[in-house]
């Protein structure tokens, strides 16, 4: 058993971090858990009305007119307005100039046609009749056809 | 995923909340306003004039004993008591380390402590 809480051991049971000697000297010690609860409520009050003064000081703060208020939140919102109008003009553009892919250029589509068919080979042009040999001399050609 | 991303989106504007009061303290105790400690709180109710009069003078003591603190413990103090933060929390926002912010607050309480004397 321990003498009553010194300073240090009172901060620490207010922290709640008390050591489990401090804790059982404050169970049975009805001068230390008095004090303790006292120490305890007048923190609890002063939280109670710092903080309705802080609540009074933060509503003076916001009832500021807005002609005083921080530059950075008017360019934050000014900011947003540019981006708005620009989408706005980009929506509006896209109604006034549409884009029509199927007005382009008709030697675009043929030569666009000539890639495809490059593209779809199997093998390129000038082997194509070494090709056919091949497939006419090999055994499964039937089944693969 | 939902409840996964309201958590975040909640623990982001708790911190910004938490950090604009830290502001708000920062600047409360460089500029040291007086505080109205006859002004009634919620709690004020059912009290009678004697025992109101000590709870008055005991707010008042404690406020004396912050306004004399050094900067950094009347911050650690406040954050403590009166924003309801715990070490991590204290040390993260005012980036000192986590045994700093226990000794500050030790040499608070202390010093509050002293400052109440009579009164508890």
């Amino acid at each position: 058993m321990i003498a009553h809480l010194s300073s240090e051991q009172v901060s620490e049971y207010i922290l709640g971090q008390p050591d489990p000697l401090i804790a059982q000297h404050v169970e049975g010690c009805p001068a230390c858990r008095a004090e303790l609860a006292n120490f305890r409520a007048a923190l609890g009050e002063f939280r109670g009305k710092m903080r309705a003064w802080s609540e009074n000081e933060a509503r003076a703060v916001l009832a500021v007119p807005a002609g005083f208020s921080e530059p950075h939140s008017w360019a934050a919102s000014r900011q947003l307005a540019w981006a708005l109008l620009i989408a706005a003009v980009c929506i509006l553009g896209s109604f006034v100039f549409p884009w029509h892919p199927a007005e382009s250029n008709p030697s675009d589509a043929t030569l666009l046609n000539q890639v495809d068919a490059q593209v779809s080979r199997t093998v390129p042009s000038s082997m194509e009749p070494l090709m056919k040999l091949v497939v006419q001399t090999s055994p499964g050609a039937g089944k693969q056809e | 995923m939902q409840t996964w991303l309201m958590q975040i989106a909640v623990n982001l504007v708790r911190d910004q909340i938490r950090n604009r009061r830290f502001q708000f303290w920062r600047r409360a105790v460089l500029t040291a306003k007086p505080l109205d400690v006859a002004a009634p709180t919620v709690a004020d109710g059912g009290r009678s004039p004697e025992s109101q009069a000590l709870v008055n003078e005991q707010v008042a003591a404690i406020w004396a004993a912050a306004e004399r603190l050094p900067g950094k413990q009347r911050t650690v103090f406040l954050l403590r008591f009166v924003e309801d933060m715990d070490l991590v929390e204290i040390a993260f926002a005012t980036g000192m380390k986590e045994g700093t912010v226990k000794t500050h607050l030790f040499r608070a309480l202390r010093a509050v402590r002293e400052r109440l004397g009579a009164t508890l």
